[in-house]
């Protein structure tokens, strides 16, 4: 059940992304990615609250928009400061998800052992 | 707590200065090498979108004028004078042309470079386009075209990298060149061409595409340049 | 284990990031299909190609929009008129090359010390670059190169419009000198692609010129 919503709504999100006929503007692409990436970041870090038990969907929403934004201005100031600043939002973020990852793949292979020697 | 507040105000005017400083320097001048290689790519993008719309402004600007001229022609002579300007641009390049003619193709060669064969032999190069357009005109070609740019007195073929630009804009293979002329002697000079011999010989061996074809009816647009006539003086 | 609206919401913020990024996919993927610059420097050589071409554009449609002005006026005289239109025709003719034309200019004088004849190419790349840097009007040899100018190459001579012409050629040029002689000097420029040749190129700038019409 849980995973099957998550790919329904990545499938359906690609096929609006399609549908619709906006790119984005060129010189902003840069910048969207990087939110696009701390934006990841956001989500990865939800599920793993959520598995934890510690999920606030305040703390996720507020985080997932104002990560993003920021992530995005940040790039921009780096580009009109001359400094590769996303670098740093493309290191903190790309870091932070392989380790949520990574505790999220151990926890849900303790809950299957568990269930197995549960049963 | 007062003077705490204070230490940050200072501190946060400092950075402010520092950053603000930084931004004029950078903002002002875009400093390409600095740039990574995607932004180039990208901002090529944005400044080609916004000369394509520059060029659309300009045309509507070109046609109200004219349409403007056409109002005010008070009497027969003022339009027979419209009409001679306008049949001198057209000679020039700058002006719709319609009649008989032919269309040249060229297209890089898909076969496989062959070891030991220079790569160059199997592509169309831009002094080739110079090449068949001076053919062309020893034909007496009256108007010239390569794809979608009309060609006038002072137009450049140039190229970068592999892409091939008349007059700044990019234009895509296959290469058509179209001229309006008597189709015979044009046909006839391309038949006796050394550089047609070349090209056909390339043709054999390296499988460079090149075709000819006489075309009843060519309409050739007018030149997207700016006609600059200023520069010199015209003298008795 | 998740909770529904915990689930909603995460569901919600991963479908609003996968739009954008295939939004960005969009954009970036358009740009690689097409026919374009493939490395840095050609962009570099390109964007500034689209800068010259953009500034005359920009200069262009200020002078046309004079020109709207003027025109959309109540009242335009028709002697005004007429004579703005036969000064048109008048420096029309003359970039033609069917009357002579005199301004300032730039003198090239090419020669090979060996007498080696100058291929049709060499002559053509000339006068693309030539106008490419905003030549107006070109002689070689006192002949004017107009619309109808064609080259050809016989076993011993270079002719323009069936006619000799023999070394050393003289090219004389109006147009902006600056612009014309930086196009000349260039690295990979003409001048050094004819001295790889053994060929002598001599620039002469600022030369008041007198060019003669095509029939002269």
């Amino acid at each position: 059940m849980l995973p099957l919503v998550f790919i329904f709504s990545i499938l359906f999100g690609v096929a609006i992304g399609f549908i619709i006929p906006w790119q984005i503007p060129l010189v902003l692409s840069k910048y969207v990615s990087v939110a696009i990436l701390a934006a990841l970041d956001s989500l990865i870090g939800g599920l793993k609250a959520s598995l934890d038990n510690t999920f606030n969907s305040k703390i996720f929403l507020s985080g997932f928009l104002l990560n993003a934004l920021l992530a995005g201005f940040f790039a921009y100031l780096g580009d009109m400061l001359g400094l590769d600043l996303y670098l740093a939002a493309v290191v903190v973020f790309g870091t932070r998800i392989f380790q949520n990852i990574a505790i999220m793949r151990r926890m849900l292979l303790m809950n299957f052992n568990k269930k197995k020697e549960e049963r | 707590m007062r003077n705490i507040i204070f230490f940050f105000l200072v501190l946060s005017i400092i950075t402010g200065l520092l950053i603000g400083v930084q931004l004029k320097n950078s903002v002002s001048k875009i400093d390409l090498s600095a740039m990574g290689d995607l932004d180039i790519l990208f901002l090529w993008r944005e400044v080609e979108k916004s000369t394509e719309e520059l060029q659309k402004e300009n045309n509507g600007l070109k046609n109200e004028i004219k349409k403007l001229e056409n109002e005010i022609s008070f009497d027969e002579d003022t339009t027979a004078l419209l009409k001679k300007r306008e049949d001198l641009k057209t000679k020039a390049g700058f002006g719709t042309m319609i009649g008989t003619g032919l269309v040249v193709t060229l297209a890089d060669s898909n076969q496989k470079v062959r070891e030991r064969d220079d790569p160059y032999f199997y592509l169309i190069h831009d002094s080739y386009l110079r090449a068949v357009v001076n053919v062309l005109k020893s034909g007496g070609a009256r108007g010239i075209s390569i794809g979608s740019e009309r060609l006038n007195i002072g137009s450049k073929i140039t190229c970068v990298g592999k892409v091939i630009m008349v007059d700044g804009k990019r234009i895509a293979p296959p290469y058509e060149i179209k001229a309006i002329g008597d189709p015979v002697s044009l046909a006839n000079i391309i038949r006796t061409s050394s550089f047609f011999r070349m090209l056909e010989h390339y043709r054999d061996n390296f499988g460079i595409q090149l075709g000819v074809k006489i075309l009843p009816l060519i309409e050739l647009p007018p030149s997207q340049e700016s006609l600059n006539l200023e520069l010199f003086e015209v003298l008795p | 284990m998740i909770s529904k609206p915990n689930l909603t919401f995460i569901a919600l913020c991963l479908f609003i990031t996968t739009i954008f990024t295939v939004m960005l996919f969009k954009t970036r993927e358009s740009i690689y299909r097409e026919v374009g610059p493939t490395t840095t420097q050609e962009a570099v050589s390109y964007l500034k190609e689209l800068n010259i071409k953009k500034e005359e554009l920009h200069k262009e449609k200020e002078s046309l929009e004079l020109r709207k002005r003027q025109l959309s006026a109540a009242y335009v005289e028709k002697g005004e008129f007429i004579d703005l239109v036969n000064n048109e025709i008048n420096k029309l003719e003359g970039y033609l090359g069917y009357k002579r034309v005199s301004g300032l200019g730039i003198k090239i004088v090419l020669e090979s010390p060996e007498g080696y004849i100058v291929s049709v190419e060499t002559i053509l790349d000339l006068i693309n670059d030539l106008w490419s840097s905003g030549a107006v009007a070109i002689t070689i040899n006192e002949k004017r190169v107009t619309w109808e100018t064609y080259f050809e190459l016989t076993e011993e001579d270079l002719l323009m419009n069936e006619m000799e012409i023999n070394q050393p050629y003289l090219i004389e040029v109006i147009g902006p000198e600056d612009v014309i002689r930086g196009t000349m000097y260039m690295p990979g420029g003409f001048v050094e692609k004819m001295q790889l040749r053994g060929i002598n190129v001599e620039i002469t700038k600022n030369v008041p010129l007198d060019l003669p019409s095509r029939g002269d």
